[in-house]
């Protein structure tokens, strides 16, 4: 345990990296400085590079241009196993014809440490992963949650600077799924090495990471803390793909005295004065933003209030989920945790409701296209 | 009812198969002097007679040290030439693979006659190494097929694995992927064996004077037809059945081993 707590993290740069398939890019001059001990998580869709740029920094693909960097050496031509990184598959990967101990100790081996240093730091690790009495046990007779486990103690038995991990959760049952989280970022934060971290799944990179990047189509849109990006997301793609959202199209009236954006739908101003040239903005309110107002209460400058009715009623044991319709077209959503004091809302039910001028984000793009999925 | 029709017409077939097979094996437990069916007394005398006679096991022995190197060759090459095939993608890959699988699909007469004018050209007639070559040719084939049919199955990931922890390409290999198809390259490296070790048309272009066992059973037929032949050809047949068994059995262990995860 005290050798595993060494362990430090080392810096990971990418600089100008691109990526093509043939014709196709799937990366385009990807710039990314990861910190050491950092738990960075690149999370997208399927197809926005993320995995490629993992790929590469593990070197199972080489970039088409750019040069990638650990702890300031460049390493684009380094082979993939003096890289000294370690990996967690989505698919676990444990060598099935080994039992755990060889397994964990297949890193060691392969750097050729004597028997008893390998012996001492499998126990070790696996004693991390709490699996400390399965050595003899062989990856079929493991279970998905003890697979990945030593998946993790064998990625982390050699002490790397940098642990890579491929979607690790992704082949796990959700409620199994939350506690690993939690266990990954216990582990991580005492072993201290820097993680680059892979997922599609916004949850996930919003408990474990220090920061997210937000990958679309070979590009990083945002970068930052999790609550940053949740807070103030720069675009309309980073303000769907974490959490949930409301997204209301602004129009500017140009003229001063309106005070600020005509919320579309909404028959009421965002009172933020609009940049001159800008017809149309959007703004993003996350759901748990929107909150009831007691009837005739007066208000202060820093507030957006309207009418709505209730189509809606959606109960998750801690929240309520109320799909609402303001004038009667724009559809929006709101949740509420439950406390003794407010009655649950009924379906066909107007009320008024109100969120801060500061908890909505303004995003720079100009229309709701009703047809884009996410 | 499908199910009943179905058994009936398998049951037809493996013994439309089997025939031969079958009047072979009784005719070479005869006490008679010649070839008799069905065999009016029973006895092993034409066994013994196998074991007591030298060029009967000559042309055994001969078989083996043909079969052994030819099953060894055949099998590496052929598992070299399955890992590449399966592994890359290049223009003329569907080419290069029917060229691999040809040597099934020519007929023997054709591939002898040709290994025939080579083997006269490079002074190799008549020679064990010639041989060996000739039927690592015809085997290798099978080796390919049933080495890249387990590898299909092979999650590659394992491989990244063991090369991002510390295992360079030759002891990823050695450490990861061999293991895995391991029971498949064994299952090749007897059906080589038996390829080998029953080929007639090949072994009697190219040898001259040496006689393999099929060509020794063969010259046996020609000129003096008694039932060692019988007795020879049933060992023969024990032996392929048992060998292929095996052969079979592993292989589709590998597969499912494979499939499993």
């Amino acid at each position: 345990m005290k050798q595993l707590q060494e362990s430090r993290g080392a810096v990971v740069e990418f600089s100008g990296v691109c990526k093509s398939f043939g014709d196709v890019e799937v990366l385009g001059n990807f710039t990314l400085s990861v910190g050491a001990g950092e738990f960075l998580t690149l999370l997208g869709p399927s197809g926005s590079g993320k995995t490629t740029a993992l790929n590469m920094l593990a070197g199972f693909l080489n970039p088409s241009a750019g040069e990638i960097s650990i702890a300031g050496v460049p390493v684009t031509a380094t082979p993939i196993e003096k890289r000294n990184i370690g990996m967690v598959f989505q698919s676990y990967s444990l060598f099935p014809h080994m039992n755990v101990e060889q397994n964990v100790g297949f890193p060691l081996k392969m750097r050729g440490a004597d028997s008893q240093v390998t012996q001492e730091r499998v126990a070790a690790a696996l004693d991390l992963v709490g699996l400390g009495g399965f050595l003899e046990r062989m990856p079929n007779q493991l279970s998905g949650g003890q697979r990945q486990r030593v998946a993790f103690a064998r990625a982390i038995v050699f002490e790397p600077k940098v642990l890579l991990m491929d979607e690790p959760l992704g082949a796990l049952d959700l409620k199994l799924r939350e506690r690993m989280q939690l266990e990954i970022k216990h582990y991580q934060q005492q072993i201290g090495c820097t993680v680059i971290y892979v997922t599609h799944d916004q949850g996930e990179a919003l408990t474990l990471s220090d920061r997210i990047a937000i990958m679309d189509q070979g590009q990083i849109v945002q970068i930052g803390h999790p609550q940053q990006i949740y807070d103030h997301p720069k675009s309309r793609f980073a303000a769907e793909f974490i959490g949930e959202t409301n997204l209301l199209t602004l129009t500017n009236p140009l003229e001063k005295s309106a005070g600020g954006w005509v919320i579309d739908g909404l028959d009421t101003i965002y009172p933020r004065p609009p940049e001159s040239g800008r017809r149309h903005a959007l703004l993003s309110v996350r759901p748990e933003k929107i909150v009831r107002l007691p009837e005739h209460a007066a208000l202060g400058n820093g507030h957006v209030s309207f009418d709505a009715t209730v189509t809606e009623v959606v109960f998750f044991g801690d929240v309520h989920r109320y799909t609402i319709k303001c004038n009667g077209q724009q559809d929006l959503v709101f949740k509420e945790f439950r406390s003794g004091n407010t009655p649950v809302l009924r379906s066909g039910q107007t009320l008024r409701l109100s969120f801060l001028t500061d908890d909505a984000a303004l995003l720079p793009e100009t229309i709701v296209s009703k047809d884009k999925a996410l | 009812m499908s199910r009943i029709l179905l058994s009936i017409y398998f049951a037809f077939v493996a013994l439309y198969l089997l025939t031969p097979l079958l009047i072979v094996i009784p005719i070479s437990f005869v006490d008679s002097r010649f070839l008799q069916f069905p065999p009016e007394s029973l006895s092993l005398r034409w066994y013994r007679n196998y074991f007591e006679d030298s060029d009967f096991l000559d042309a055994t022995i001969l078989s083996f040290i043909i079969g052994v190197p030819a099953s060894l060759i055949a099998t590496t090459l052929g598992t070299l030439a399955a890992l590449g095939l399966t592994r890359t993608r290049f223009f003329g890959k569907g080419i290069v693979y029917a060229l691999m699988i040809s040597p099934i699909v020519v007929p023997a007469i054709i591939v002898a006659l040709a290994l025939f004018l080579l083997f006269a050209q490079l002074d190799l007639i008549g020679s064990n190494f010639g041989l060996i070559l000739a039927h690592s040719i015809l085997a290798m084939p099978f080796s390919v097929l049933i080495v890249s049919a387990t590898l299909e199955h092979f999650d590659t990931t394992l491989e990244r694995a063991a090369r991002i922890h510390g295992a360079g390409p030759i002891r990823t290999f050695w450490y990861v992927t061999f293991p895995a198809i391991r029971p498949a390259v064994f299952a090749s490296a007897i059906f080589s064996f038996f390829i080998s070790f029953d080929e007639l048309i090949v072994a009697l272009f190219v040898m001259s004077g040496q006689q393999t066992l099929p060509v020794r059973i063969w010259q046996d037929l020609r000129f003096e037809i008694d039932p060692t032949v019988a007795a020879v050809a049933s060992i023969l047949i024990a032996l392929t059945t048992i060998g292929i068994g095996l052969g079979t059995l592993l292989q589709t262990r590998a597969t499912q081993r494979l499939k499993q995860k």
